[in-house]
């Protein structure tokens, strides 16, 4: 599975400064997990499907995520009316 | 150095989204509804520009088979730093349906065929660690039904291990 990076949440962290709380980390959380995560680049769009399961990894992945999840819930591609 | 016409989508072809969502999504109508999980506004704000709204451009779920949910009642506000012009927003009564979203605890989880959870700085404070949001997911895993995370929003999914450990 895929989420937001250790490594944006930390450049974010450094552009807003210290008031810019991130309580908990999504990557640090579900490898403490015992979760498969991966990732691409910081700002690269990353969408995975597991079966039921489909992450994306930033906002650049949304619409990419969108089209796989509906696809996921329906069975049929939203970009084909077939 | 000068632009190429076509390298950049090429190299990215992601990154025309746009198109594909107003014509295609367009006329994609979802069978039943999509229970979308955002998160209480205190700080931060759903990241809604594209990954709330992103789902819900199916017209037939912005219309009614989409329910909004928070982990509290107060109303839903989308980041200030990813917010775009009222005018610009597709979908009808969105304002008004993230002043009305309902408490998780309070939803009817074997209504909805999915859940999707989005993303937002928001989502570190109050999906987790959260009971409530722990028992939808396990209910929509336990269920068979389609799980979907993005963003800081997948720091939802830490709440069932067990579920999701082995998941890709």
């Amino acid at each position: 599975m895929t989420g937001y990076t250790l490594e944006g949440d930390q450049e974010l962290q450094r552009m807003f400064g210290k008031d810019f709380l991130i309580p908990n980390y999504p990557q640090t959380v579900l490898e403490k997990a015992g979760s498969s995560y991966s990732r691409v680049g910081k700002d690269d769009p990353y969408v995975i499907r597991d079966g039921k399961l489909v992450t994306g990894q930033n906002q650049q992945s949304a619409s990419e995520y969108a089209l796989v999840l509906l696809r996921a819930i329906s069975g049929k591609s939203p970009v084909s009316e077939a | 150095m000068r632009f190429k016409p076509g390298a950049f989508a090429s190299v990215t072809p992601t990154h025309n989204p746009r198109i594909i969502h107003e014509s295609a999504l367009h006329h994609f109508q979802l069978r039943d509804g999509v229970l979308v999980l955002g998160m209480s506004p205190i700080l931060t704000g759903i990241w809604s520009n594209v990954e709330l709204r992103s789902i819900l451009r199916a017209p037939r779920a912005a219309r009614s088979s989409t329910i909004l949910t928070a982990i509290r009642t107060s109303p839903t506000r989308p980041s200030p730093r990813t917010w775009s012009a009222r005018a610009s927003c597709p979908i009808p009564n969105w304002f008004a349906r993230l002043d009305t979203t309902l408490k998780l605890s309070d939803v009817d989880l074997s209504r909805y065929d999915a859940v999707h959870v989005a993303g937002g700085r928001g989502a570190t404070f109050d999906l987790f660690p959260s009971e409530d949001v722990a028992r939808a997911l396990e209910h929509f895993w336990a269920e068979e039904k389609v799980v979907g995370a993005i963003c800081h929003g997948a720091i939802a999914l830490e709440i069932s291990p067990a579920a999701f450990a082995g998941a890709r």
